[in-house]
């Protein structure tokens, strides 16, 4: 219940700041159009934008990074923070709102670029609802990751900064701009599970492959999310008082 | 005899090599205002985190028997949030309905004289509001024991006046424990049932204020006005008091001490300061303050 407190919270928040919701939901949809306009959807499958939007979608997946952790951030740099560690919500409480609101945005955001992209002629192949899928489970590991960004910025403008890194971890070792390197620590990555998932996906392989992605990609969604809940909560835990 | 919400005994509390308590003792009964007073560094704010849970102690004893509100210095809010948007919030963490919440805002709101921009986005307040909103925060959930940090520190009358009634308001209407800091000895002696003197992490004396101002009832204080006498100067005149005020001291152009008998002393005062070829601006005798008493007790002021 205090989690939906939270959650309708973070809502009002984000409606009062509609040009980090609009940078939130609209930058990966905004270049999928962008790419669609330059290079259009001719040649077999689609063209450049079939090769194109599995890349954006991780794309899309990592603004979530900088939105959770920017707005755990400025609760930690206003002090409110402080406040809510002087009632009884609990971290769970206030990291599953927080999270909860994150994952939509993750949602929406996913759901956007997919649109614009089908919108524009690149082909779903009927799967886009799986891929949405996918997307909201990465969305979930980015969320964890934006809250271990937190855990290491007291201010705004930190948190831009170290969730900066992440992203060029996350963007170039997962395989989307450059070559995967061989070192097997990078399919650890959530981005990379999600970039190989979709090119499963969408290479028509088999179900159980795209099945047994999904589940690489559950499985590091989840341990990403449990890792920044635990290092949220051990540097700035809630409902801890005598 | 009403039970203490808040009993300590033996507080004490180190950060590294230096001491910030030692052996803190005192109990507050609910309906009772209890002023902590000392100098910077002197434990105040370490006590009232220890009391409200947010810091450890490292030895005695701490046993609190009512729900507490806390607030802390500095601002502890939402930005892009509306001061009932936040009470409504922190009154449902707190486990009220969100009909119960608002209604509590809406209280809160109305007493603190925030009603008017109960609705603009916090951003917006003045830092006196933001700070009357901060009061309003540890007490949506009606706390049995409040307990605060400074809050009227920086304020305006207006502002500080909003403060004191509602104290006033908690204390002797809800029967609500109020345990608070501040610098201002006004203020101090204006709301408080007891005042708690804090001086190097200990508690020198603790009692109300009337019995603090009787302690050497029949001595009466006169200010010397100097004008704008040198230091050094001072400093001669200071000396040649001290024969028969030991506590005379300065405070800014003027020197205070403290005598038996105004009017006996007035010729010695005359002949010490003749004698360093200084004659006063003005002379005036006053009741004492709690000042006064803190000075004796901890042999300092409290800017010093």
């Amino acid at each position: 219940m205090r989690a939906l407190i939270v959650f309708l919270k973070c809502a009002r928040q984000q409606r009062r700041d509609p040009i980090g919701l609009g940078l939130t939901l609209g930058t990966a949809p905004a270049f999928v159009a962008l790419y669609g306009l330059l290079f259009g959807t001719a040649g077999p499958g689609g063209g450049a934008l079939q090769a194109f939007v599995p890349g954006l979608l991780v794309f899309a997946v990592i603004m979530v990074v900088f939105s959770a952790a920017m707005a755990v951030a400025k609760e930690v740099e206003s002090g409110a923070l402080r406040r809510l560690r002087l009632t009884p919500l609990r971290a769970v409480d206030y990291l599953g709102g927080v999270s909860l609101f994150q994952l939509l945005l993750g949602a929406g955001s996913v759901t956007l670029t997919l649109l614009t992209a089908a919108l524009l002629g690149f082909d779903t192949k009927g799967v886009g609802l799986s891929a949405v899928g996918l997307g909201v489970l990465a969305s979930a590991g980015s969320v964890g990751i934006g809250m271990m960004v937190a855990t290491f910025s007291p201010t705004t403008s930190r948190a831009f900064l170290v969730a900066s890194v992440a992203m060029f971890l996350l963007l170039l070792f997962s395989g989307v701009i450059f070559p995967r390197p061989d070192a097997q620590i990078f399919d650890l990555l959530p981005t990379t599970q999600l970039h190989l998932a979709l090119s499963t996906l969408w290479s028509s392989d088999t179900g159980e492959d795209v099945g047994r992605r999904a589940a690489a990609l559950l499985g590091l969604s989840l341990l990403y999310f449990g890792a920044g809940v635990f290092a949220f909560d051990l540097r700035h835990g809630l409902a801890r008082r005598r | 005899m009403r039970t203490p919400v808040l009993s300590a005994e033996g507080l004490g509390r180190s950060f590294g090599a230096r001491t910030a308590l030692v052996e803190v003792s005192l109990a507050v009964v609910p309906g009772e205002l209890l002023v902590l007073i000392g100098p910077n560094g002197a434990g105040k704010t370490t006590l009232l985190e220890i009391v409200a849970g947010v810091a450890s102690f490292g030895s005695g004893r701490l046993k609190v028997s009512a729900a507490i509100g806390f607030c802390p210095q500095g601002s502890l809010h939402w930005a892009d949030l509306s001061p009932r948007e936040q009470l409504i919030f922190l009154g449902q963490l707190y486990g009220l309905s969100r009909r119960a919440a608002a209604l509590r805002a809406e209280e809160l709101l109305t007493a603190l004289g925030l009603l008017s921009h109960g609705d603009e986005l916090a951003a917006t307040l003045s830092g006196g509001m933001i700070r009357r909103l901060n009061l309003a925060s540890g007490l949506v959930h009606r706390p049995g024991l409040l307990v605060l940090d400074e809050p009227t520190a920086g304020l305006d009358p207006e502002n500080k006046r909003f403060v004191h009634e509602l104290l006033r308001a908690e204390t002797k209407g809800r029967g609500t424990a109020v345990l608070l800091s501040t610098h201002d000895f006004a203020e101090a002696q204006l709301l408080a049932d007891r005042v708690a003197i804090m001086d190097q992490g200990r508690i020198v004396a603790c009692d109300a204020p009337a019995a603090l101002l009787g302690r050497r009832s029949s001595r009466a204080m006169i200010e010397l006005d100097l004008g704008g006498a040198d230091a050094g100067l001072r400093d001669r005149a200071r000396a040649a008091l001290s024969d028969f005020a030991p506590s005379a001291r300065s405070e800014g152009d003027a020197i205070v001490l403290e005598v038996m008998d105004v009017t006996s002393a007035l010729g010695r005062v005359a002949a010490a300061l003749e004698s360093v070829g200084l004659s006063p601006r003005a002379i005036r005798s006053r009741a004492r303050s709690l000042e006064d008493v803190f000075v004796e007790l901890t042999g300092r002021r409290l800017t010093e």
